[in-house]
């Protein structure tokens, strides 16, 4: 009850929230520039720094959410239940076989993550704009690969991936005919107690899009359910994967 | 050296600007300087902005607003406003204005990336954004960058002459090393702080708990493609877990903790750039960002105080030529080692008088220690020979096209040194200057 109350109110709040993000943006840099234009006064040059530093301390220790550009790096900090679910997603050639995605895939300079395309993709966007979203994971896969397999040594040059797990190499490609569809599986997955093994492994293809067909399988979640969920799971989920820097596969 | 000594040298490896922001150079803040540019330049020099603004979506919708999706070429314009801008940052020119320039727009770069990706490869450009405007906040403080050389402008020539011939050591503050190393040491105790007590809503000592970090690995290696399939093996190992996951704790809530004790940072930075190193192995996950954080506060200064020639050489400058003054000034700020000895004319000594074939109104001398003279462009190459970080430099200008031209060059500004610049100077006027 309480949490459709809470609902009810961020709904309503919601074009204040709407607000609060440019304000805040926007205050961050005016405040730097004020400072900085009259940083000879000491008085001014404190202030600031009194006030940023305060900020950044209470963000550090009390926000659950990251407020960017205001930042902090609370990594892995949620003790792991035994039980445990991931997503995963995997581009597939015309041969039917599955690829773990490659989450710099996405862009050519970091990438999109992609619990948050999960997320969005499961909770939020229609069919066609799923769709439209897989498209652009299967042209972006397409482009990756050719520019892993052309090993340009400029690639030497550019910062260091961040996610360096999934990959891809010419050698990992090779073996691949053309992409042909994405696919996203729910992985629901039970270590032993110690942590030390895997004792239960389970994946659900959750969605699939081929270039050709469309959507071969959509996400079969009840709309009313969904409703109720969107909205809390998606304020949850920012948090965590803000907070833990892309655990959530 | 005493083996105390060493150790007490290998714990300066890392500076702590919070317990002493003082040092007997400025070479770290321009260093400092220097290594934030390159960050800025290496994030966002590979950014295709065309390929962002495909993404049919954006994630965290509540930053749209930041997007020019009538004029997304805007973007292009930016990141080479961007590039401009923190290259003048990286010499030190109107390190006020760039610094903020740098800053506000690495933070837009950043807010649009943070958009599609809270990552710590992402969040990391709002630390460096903090580091740019702390530059900025403290830019008179920074003597060794162009701002610092158009400063001696407003010193007469007489108070240039008198800092050139000096031979009592000087000190530099450097706030803006002070406040971002604080920064990163909240940043850091904030991540161990929340591990213990995550979202301030229970104590979970259990996070130190062998089968946490365990759960962790091997979910991770069984879900990805990692790297180091073998790292996996860890697991087997709790009590090694166990150390791990404590020392990490100790390292992220220690690093404060040792600045404001004024203790040594050293073990922290190499323990948590280790710490780095390690999740790579466990998680593939990478925070190069973070080393080349750390790269800001190390000893640039000791580094370079060693790379110095130690062959002493004296210079003779023209003690009425206020560009002279000024052009030399970056050299004594770079002698770290006190190997060069400034002179004029009016306390010349007696070696150097009456030489034949010397007018020292018509060049800079340099005498090393043989005894042998080089003039003017040959004097300033031996300069930075001396300072060996330019060897490079100097050799090309020793090679036969380069020296032919700069000859020239040198003759022609010392010829004409009162049309161009502010030169000769008559001593009646000059606390006019």
């Amino acid at each position: 009850m309480a949490d459709v109350v809470a609902l009810q109110i961020i709904s309503q709040l919601r074009p204040i929230f709407d607000l609060v993000v440019p304000v805040f943006v926007v205050g961050f840099f005016l405040a730097a520039l004020v400072a900085i234009v009259l940083s000879r006064n000491r008085t001014v040059r404190t202030t600031y720094l009194a006030g940023f530093f305060v900020l950044l301390l209470v963000v550090n220790l009390f926000a659950p959410v990251t407020p960017a550009p205001v930042i902090k790096w609370h990594k892995f900090s949620e003790v792991r239940d035994t039980e445990q679910t991931e997503y995963a997603f995997r581009v597939v050639d015309a041969d039917g076989t599955e690829l773990m995605y490659d989450e710099d895939a996405t862009l050519n300079t970091g990438s999109v993550a992609l619990s948050l395309v999960r997320l969005r993709m499961q909770n939020e966007f229609s069919s066609e704009k799923n769709a439209e979203v897989a498209q652009w994971l299967l042209d972006r896969a397409n482009t990756r690969r050719t520019s892993v397999e052309a090993a340009s040594p400029a690639r030497f040059l550019s910062f260091p991936r961040h996610g360096m797990s999934n990959a891809w190499t010419a050698e990992k490609l090779a073996g691949y005919s053309e992409f042909t569809s994405i696919r996203l599986y729910q992985i629901d997955i039970t270590t032993s107690e110690d942590g030390t093994e895997v004792v239960a492994y389970d994946e659900t293809l959750l969605y699939e899009y081929h270039e050709d067909r469309g959507t071969v399988l959509d996400f079969s979640v009840d709309s009313d359910e969904l409703t109720e969920s969107v909205v809390s799971e998606s304020i949850d989920s920012r948090s965590r994967v803000t907070a833990t820097g892309g655990v959530v596969a | 050296m005493s083996v105390r000594t060493q150790l007490r040298s290998l714990g300066s490896v890392f500076v702590n600007y919070v317990a002493d922001p003082v040092r007997d150079s400025p070479v770290n803040l321009a260093m400092a300087r220097l290594v934030i540019a390159f960050y800025v330049v290496w994030k966002t020099a590979w950014i295709d902005w065309g390929i962002f603004m495909e993404v049919p979506f954006v994630a965290f919708d509540e930053y749209a607003f930041l997007f020019p999706t009538t004029y997304p070429q805007l973007l292009v314009v930016e990141k080479y406003l961007l590039l401009v801008s923190v290259l003048l940052f990286a010499v030190g020119y109107r390190i006020r204005l760039t610094g903020f320039l740098s800053g506000l727009i690495f933070g837009h770069v950043g807010l649009l990336r943070f958009s599609m990706n809270g990552s710590g490869g992402t969040t990391a450009i709002f630390i460096s954004v903090y580091f740019l405007f702390f530059f900025a906040l403290f830019a008179s403080q920074d003597e060794l960058s162009a701002d610092g050389v158009r400063r001696t402008g407003q010193r007469s020539l007489d108070a240039l002459i008198t800092q050139l011939k000096s031979t009592t050591s000087t000190t530099f503050r450097a706030d803006a090393l002070k406040y971002s190393l604080l920064a990163l040491g909240i940043i850091y105790f904030g991540s161990a702080f929340d591990k213990l007590f995550p979202d301030l809503q229970k104590f979970q000592p259990e996070w130190v708990m062998p089968y946490n970090l365990s759960r962790i690995v091997t979910t991770f290696h069984a879900t990805r493609d990692q790297l180091f399939p073998f790292s996996q093996e860890v697991v087997n190992y709790p009590v090694l877990v166990f150390v791990m996951a404590t020392t990490v704790l100790a390292l992220e809530a220690g690093l404060i903790v040792a600045m404001l004790a004024k203790r040594s940072i050293t073990p922290f930075i190499l323990g948590l750039a280790g710490f780095k190193f390690s999740s790579i192995v466990l998680l593939g996950i990478f925070f190069g960002d973070a080393i080349v954080f750390f790269l800001l506060f190390f000893t640039w200064d000791t580094a370079y105080r060693r790379l110095v020639s130690s062959r002493r050489v004296d210079v003779v400058f023209d003690e009425r030529c206020y560009f002279c003054a000024r052009s030399l000034y970056p050299f004594k700020l770079l002698d770290v080692n006190d190997t060069m000895t400034f002179y004029s004319q009016s306390d010349l000594p007696e070696q150097y008088r009456n030489r034949k074939g010397i007018d020292y109104t018509t060049a800079m001398y340099l005498f090393d220690e043989d005894g042998n003279a080089y003039r003017g462009y040959w004097a300033f190459r031996e300069l930075l020979r001396q300072l060996r970080v330019f060897a490079p430099l100097a050799w090309a200008m020793g090679t036969r096209p380069v020296a032919a031209v700069g000859e020239r060059i040198y003759e022609y500004v010392a010829a004409n040194r009162s049309r161009h610049f502010v030169c000769s100077v008559d001593f009646d006027a000059e606390t006019e200057l």
